[in-house]
């Protein structure tokens, strides 16, 4: 049984509410000149599957504050799980005690004193906190069932796994700013294994979407089992450079390693290779990358950012040429250039940094089939592991362990695993010849990125 | 913390509907955190986590609610739902849990300096004279940054067995990166130095030393040419080129996924997987060791564990649940990055111990190939035993002799193959310090071996084939 609530009900919170008072007076009463506070509730469910039952299931629920207080000009911070009014005193102290400390913490800008009202935003599509633990179970077993049997060869799988979130943000400043929001995030994700003999080779697919109801079990456990099944065939190929199409989620994975190259905080530290470059050609003029913290049914979407900036879209890369970087409030005062809304924490304990909130890649105009027939004859590349490890952001470099399949005459014949493909991100950016139009994202870890399919012609492959 | 009383209170409520086993984790850490970019401290913020995590077992399934309250009412609804996860009125409901006497580690991995006396800008201090240090020692270098952490962390775990035990662990570490420019190109160097110790950690570790280790690292890879690309013999150094086994083999012998069918090494135990050069230990006990604990995070001591003995599969690392499915015993393998996560078997401190090759004979008899000295971080699917790691210093060797530096490589294989190439392993063996990220959450781990050599991989380069 669903209740719809408004996001005026759902989100007022007289314990919250108390706390801020007694927070906020307190401060004025110690001394400090501005207090900013940023509190998340989020309530999850996270259910695993194998062998056709429910193996594991975890629930959660908790509530996590950061703080950011000015003391006589200097800057303290803080964080908090307890948010009871008793604790107040004892967080005011904690920021007078971190702002005294900071001598050393040279940051210059202190936070703007943003002054406004109360805004409630509600994330489209969401807010309804589905209850029905059977049905989401039942679900599961289904995404299971339907990747194993998609194909003879898949036994099992070895990741089934749905996860679902529920997340209240609140933001109240000392001059009255108050604003709210809420929003849901669901997740499944399957990797089918398949055997043939010896062989054993596993496919994973994953979908993000607000509700439950967004997350198509049958077509994704289809996806995962088959392409599993069709990765039994071939071997390696020899080492050389190929024309190659990089599949969405490949692309996306490849955007999100490299997505730091786009904050203003590398930038103005000399970390990124974009540094000086706004203005100028970066990337084929096929490319277009954009930043949307108002995305609907996104995974980070977020009407305002961790310093009560109120987001907005934002294009990053227009047809190859780099339009703007992503600022938060100090790097903006830096760079003489206001907030784009991207002072993001990527934690409770962590500073406000600069973060993409739904990042992607334009989706283009063919289908995914043309591409092909673009490239011709190449490697299609359906997975890359260790993006954490092999894509070095500061360099450009990227070497990746990669799975996929030879393109001969347009057509996806042969698999093709154990090798690795290498380049450099930004030549990558500016040789792209095709675009397809299937954007897809990734999984909903820190900033949901996302990509439709593209045609790269070389990148180096070593395999034998 | 939580008194016995309450927690034998939370078991009973979340095995009043059925179940096989119930277990309540507590936790209180005090954390700090001081990040430095240049010689400009970013952030240095300390906290406090608490929060209690409670796990359910029924045959095969896991059921866990985890919650950072410490309100006993608060904590009793938890049980109670999580209780209701289990369908069916079977099992040990109704019965009297009696906790055995409290019995606290304690001594194992002592510690002098709790973090907490010492001053956050003693810690800034560490970091800024680094950066100094990092700079002084190449004009390449154009930027540092550095996160310094430790951590005060008690837990308390007990259960339907009724154990009932705690366990301090204080950490401490310093991850040092240094970043060279060169002709329009960036490249950065590592180090990262941590131990199970107090403050006083720093006395015998001389972290400028690791700075100029990363500078230097970054100023040779900065001039350097591209890896070439192909299948090439392989010498890996000592300290953290134990990644490669981390990633090769660590994780597929991992209970959890053995005791499902989900590892290439499932059902193999007795059997050659390995060349006769490579014992593989993990062990959890080594004193003030990064990945040490006193006892695990189910409650169960943590030993040295032998998994691989000359070539042969001799031992799984195993938490309770999977050491059960293969009717095995719980061997101090069980932890968790926090109460946020419910345990499963993962490592702790994973090396290659020393064999009896000598070093310089290693490269002599390596005519084409890669010296990977230092190692960046890298993954693995269990399942099909694909593994990849990326070299962040590496040297190519041309008849038996170091030619040049080279970039950019990643390193990929099959765990079930590679541990048969190994065809040299050195005497110097050394451990060094990481992270590793898998389904309990992140948690701190060492790995280690001697300088070995691998007789064939596919090295993901880009130079000229």
């Amino acid at each position: 049984m669903e209740r719809q609530l408004t996001s005026e009900v759902a989100l007022s919170n007289p314990i919250i509410e108390s706390f801020i008072q007694r927070l906020f007076d307190e401060a004025a009463s110690k001394g400090l000149s501005y207090v900013d506070i940023g509190i998340t509730e989020k309530e999850g469910l996270h259910l695993t599957a194998g062998q056709g039952v429910l193996e594991g299931l975890t629930a959660y629920n908790e509530r996590v504050a950061a703080l950011r207080g000015l003391y006589q000009g200097k800057m303290g911070t803080t964080y908090t799980e307890q948010l009871q009014v008793e604790e107040a005193a004892n967080l005011v102290q904690a920021l007078i005690d971190s702002a005294s400390l900071n001598v050393d913490c040279e940051s210059d800008s202190l936070p703007a004193h943003k002054c406004g009202g109360r805004q409630v935003f509600e994330s489209a599509l969401s807010g309804n906190a589905p209850t029905d633990i059977t049905g989401k179970v039942n679900n599961l077993l289904v995404l299971e069932a339907a990747a194993v049997q998609a194909a003879p060869e898949v036994q099992k799988t070895d990741y089934c796994d749905y996860h679902e979130f529920h997340r209240k943000r609140y933001w109240f400043n000392s001059m009255g700013m108050d604003l709210r929001e809420w929003g849901s995030v669901c997740t499944a994700a399957v990797s089918a294994v398949a055997v043939k003999g010896e062989q054993v080779r596993t496919a994973f697919a994953a979908e993000t979407g607000a509700h439950p109801d967004h997350l198509a079990m049958n077509l994704l456990g289809r996806e995962a089992g088959s392409l599993a099944a069709k990765c039994l065939s071939g071997g390696s190929i020899a080492s050389g450079s190929y024309p190659v199409v990089l599949v969405n989620t490949v692309a996306a994975a490849l955007l999100e390693g490299f997505s730091p190259v786009f904050c203003a905080d590398r930038v103005l530290d000399k970390l990124s290779l974009l540094e000086g470059k706004l203005g100028q050609s970066i990337a084929s003029d096929l490319v277009s990358i954009v930043d949307n913290p108002r995305l609907e049914g996104g995974a980070r979407t977020m009407h305002f950012d961790d310093e009560g900036t109120l987001t907005k879209k934002l294009d990053l890369v227009v047809n190859g040429v780099l339009k703007s970087f992503l600022h938060n409030e100090k790097t903006a005062e830096q760079a003489a250039l206001t907030t784009t809304g991207h002072g993001i924490r990527s934690n409770h304990k962590s500073s406000i940094e600069v973060q993409p909130s739904n990042l992607w890649i334009e989706k283009g105009r063919c289908s995914f089939d043309k591409l092909l027939m673009q490239m011709d004859n190449g490697v299609m590349i359906t997975d890359v592991q260790g993006t954490f490890a092999g894509i070095n952001a500061i360099s450009g470099e990227f070497s990746l362990q990669a799975s996929g399949f030879k393109v001969e005459n347009g057509k996806v014949t042969d698999g093709v695993h154990g090798i690795t493909i290498s380049g450099n991100f930004f030549d990558l950016l500016r040789e792209v010849a095709g675009v397809a139009d299937d954007l897809r994202f990734g999984m909903p870890y820190g900033a949901f990125v996302g990509s439709p399919s593209l045609y790269v012609p070389s990148l180096t492959v070593a395999g034998e | 913390m939580l008194n016995e009383t309450l927690m034998t209170l939370l078991i009973d409520i979340t095995l009043r509907h059925g179940g096989d086993f119930a277990e309540v984790f507590a936790e209180h850490t005090d954390c700090t955190e001081v990040t430095t970019r240049g010689s400009r401290v970013e952030n240095a913020v300390s906290g406090t986590d608490y929060g209690v995590g409670i796990r359910l077992i029924k045959g095969d399934s896991s059921f866990y609610a985890y919650a950072n309250s410490s309100d006993p009412q608060t904590l009793r609804t938890l049980a109670r739902q999580l209780s209701e996860s289990v369908k069916g009125n079977d099992g040990v409901s109704g019965q009297v849990i009696t906790l055995k006497p409290l019995w606290t580690v304690s001594g194992l991995h002592p510690f002098k300096n709790a973090p907490q006396s010492v001053a956050m800008r003693h810690k800034a201090d560490l970091l800024k004279a680094a950066h100094a240090a990092a700079t002084a020692c190449d004009p390449l270098i154009v930027q540092t940054d550095a996160r310094y952490l430790d951590q005060d962390q008690t837990i308390q775990i007990a259960n339907s067995n009724g154990l009932f035990a705690t366990d301090r662990r204080m950490r401490t570490r310093v991850l040092f990166r240094a970043m060279a420019a060169y002709e329009g190109r960036m490249e950065s160097g590592y180090s990262g130095p941590g131990a199970l110790q107090g403050f006083e950690f720093y006395d015998t570790c001389d972290l400028n030393t690791h700075a100029v280790k990363a500078a230097q690292m970054a100023a040779t890879m900065v001039r350097a040419d591209y890896c070439p690309a192909g299948k090439f013999p392989v010498i890996i150094d000592n300290g953290f080129g134990g990644l490669i086994f981390h990633e090769a083999c660590g994780h597929s012998l991992e209970g959890a996924a053995v005791s499902k069918g989900n590892s290439v090494f499932t059902g193999k135990l007795g059997q050659e997987i390995a060349s006769e050069f490579v014992t593989l230990v993990d062990d959890g006990s080594i004193q003030n060791a990064w990945g040490s604990t006193g006892i695990d995070d189910e409650g169960t001591p943590t030993q040295k564990n032998i998994l691989i003995e000359n070539g042969i599969l001799k031992n799984y690392m195993l938490d309770t649940f999977s050491a059960k499915r293969m009717g095995m015993t719980a061997n101090g393998s069980s932890r968790r990055q926090s109460y946020r996560f419910a345990p499963t078997s993962r490592m702790s401190n994973t090396y290659i111990d020393n064999g009896s090759h000598s070093v310089s004979e290693m490269f002599e008899a390596t005519d084409n190939g890669l010296f990977a000295k230092s190692l960046g971080a890298g993954s693995v699917n269990p399942t099909t035993g694909d593994f990849n790691f990326s070299v962040v210093e590496g040297y190519w060797i041309k008849n038996g002799k170091i030619e040049k530096p080279v970039r950019g490589a990643t390193l990929v294989g099959n765990g079930a193959e590679i541990l048969r190439q190994v065809d040299r392993v050195g005497d110097n063996l050394k451990l060094e310090q990481g992270y590793c990220y898998a389904a309990s959450g992140a948690i701190f781990v060492s790995m280690g071996q001697p300088t070995l050599r691998v007789q064939s991989m596919t090295v993901g380069g880009r130079a000229g084939i």
